[in-house]
């Protein structure tokens, strides 16, 4: 089974997986060979491909994943991997989110919809990079 | 004497203005080289979408999405693409005239024509020539991302939708080498979906969430990439005009040295002769 991600900057992954597991808008699903064709949304959060058993995990933010005739293609705005992530500033990010949630619920000034995005792209991030506690 | 001493003046000042355009070209061809990437770059990203809204999009129904609804044009929206920066040939100056000749060929169909500017130089040139400058986007090239394309386009496509206007048209510099740019004028909203490879014979797919959520996320997004390719194609084009510009100021440069040199030593030559004559005169009175 292909993969590929794609981004506006670059082609990020493109190889043979054994399997994929993307955060679809609805949860998390898992592409196995001769998976039907699909058109799905895509939301913040990790992508884990399986190549002779190892995993390995990125970071993307919204897309979208079409799967036809065991190729899957992601549409992602970003997609990182774990040696291009930040994790100080990852963590810095997530501790703001969080703190600009909880302050949310007396103080209706703050956007709740882009704390909550910008909460799960940093949680997307530190999990990428094993550094989530 | 004075008059030697003026042009080897001259001839520094030209040398140092050569030295700079000569860095500035160079500077102008690596920025080049990086933004045709990034504009070559995109292209599995874009192929990739136009076959996803191939898929969802064939059989649409114009009201499928407010960003396919048609409707009288009364009002449109031009997004200009010029630079921050001059010194890069007539690069500016053509965009905005046609830009100017886009705004009053719609007047005389009897559309009015706001503009949004990215990039200062279209911004000063709209403005003072007092046409209704409704947005002004600048400080885009320094760090060119998706991320700051998408904010204007949705900023844009929202205004669509609540009916500010009634139809996108950008005019953008499309790179076709380094010494060529061809202005070109394209209509980005209403979406029309007669460039999407439309296939019949397709396998059903399954849409998750819905069909209806999907085509909310496509349609900005496939708008988004329309800005964002715009954008990468203005800024090879910039760059080329730039690199084609100091190139040719270098050349100069090194003609006008090579001019005044001459009348620089004929001058020195001249100078000699006369102090020589001076001498063999003065020594022929004394004998």
């Amino acid at each position: 089974m292909k993969l590929q991600v794609v981004t506006p900057k670059e082609r990020e992954v493109d190889l043979d997986v054994d399997s994929v597991t993307l955060p679809g808008s609805l949860g998390e699903m898992t592409i196995l060979p001769g998976h039907t064709a699909l058109v799905s949304n895509l939301d913040v959060g990790v992508l884990a491909y399986e190549v002779n058993g190892t995993t390995t995990l990125v970071a993307i933010s919204c897309g979208f994943v079409e799967v036809l005739d065991d190729q899957v293609t992601v549409l992602s705005e970003t997609c990182e991997e774990k040696n291009e992530i930040d994790v100080e500033r990852a963590q810095r990010a997530y501790g703001r989110a969080q703190e600009r949630m909880a302050k949310a619920v007396s103080d209706d000034r703050i956007d709740v919809a882009r704390a909550e995005y910008a909460r799960r792209r940093a949680l997307a991030r530190l999990l990428v990079t094993g550094k989530h506690n | 004497m004075a008059n030697l001493k003026a042009i080897r003046k001259r001839i520094q000042g030209v040398a140092g203005t050569q030295q700079l355009t000569r860095a500035m070209k160079l500077v102008a061809a690596a920025k080049l080289r990086r933004a045709q990437e990034s504009a070559l770059a995109q292209r599995p990203y874009a192929e990739a979408l136009g076959k996803i809204i191939g898929h969802l999009g064939n059989r649409l129904e114009e009201g499928a999405h407010p960003l396919l609804a048609k409707r009288p044009m009364k009002k449109a929206l031009l997004l200009l693409y010029s630079s921050d920066r001059g010194l890069c040939g007539a690069f500016n100056l053509n965009i905005c005239r046609a830009g100017e000749q886009f705004i009053q060929g719609q007047a005389d169909d009897g559309v009015e024509v706001a503009v949004a500017a990215i990039g200062k130089k279209g911004f000063e040139f709209m403005q003072g020539r007092e046409y209704p400058v409704v947005h002004n986007y600048q400080d885009l090239f320094a760090d060119i991302t998706f991320d700051s394309i998408s904010r204007i386009g949705n900023e844009l496509a929202a205004e669509y939708v609540k009916g500010d206007y009634d139809g996108l048209f950008v005019l953008y510099n499309q790179f076709k080498s380094p010494a060529v740019q061809r202005v070109t004028l394209q209509q980005v909203l209403p979406v029309s979906l007669e460039d999407t490879d439309a296939d019949d014979n397709l396998v059903e797919h399954l849409f998750e969430p819905s069909k209806e959520e999907l085509l909310d996320a496509v349609f900005p997004m496939y708008v988004n990439l329309q800005l964002f390719q715009a954008l990468l194609e203005s800024v090879a084009s910039e760059m080329g005009a730039r690199m084609t510009a100091m190139d040719n100021a270098t050349n100069n440069a090194a003609d006008l040295i090579k001019r005044l040199t001459l009348i620089y030593n004929k001058a020195r030559q001249e100078t000699i002769t006369r102090e020589l004559m001076d001498i063999v005169g003065g020594a022929e009175a004394l004998s």
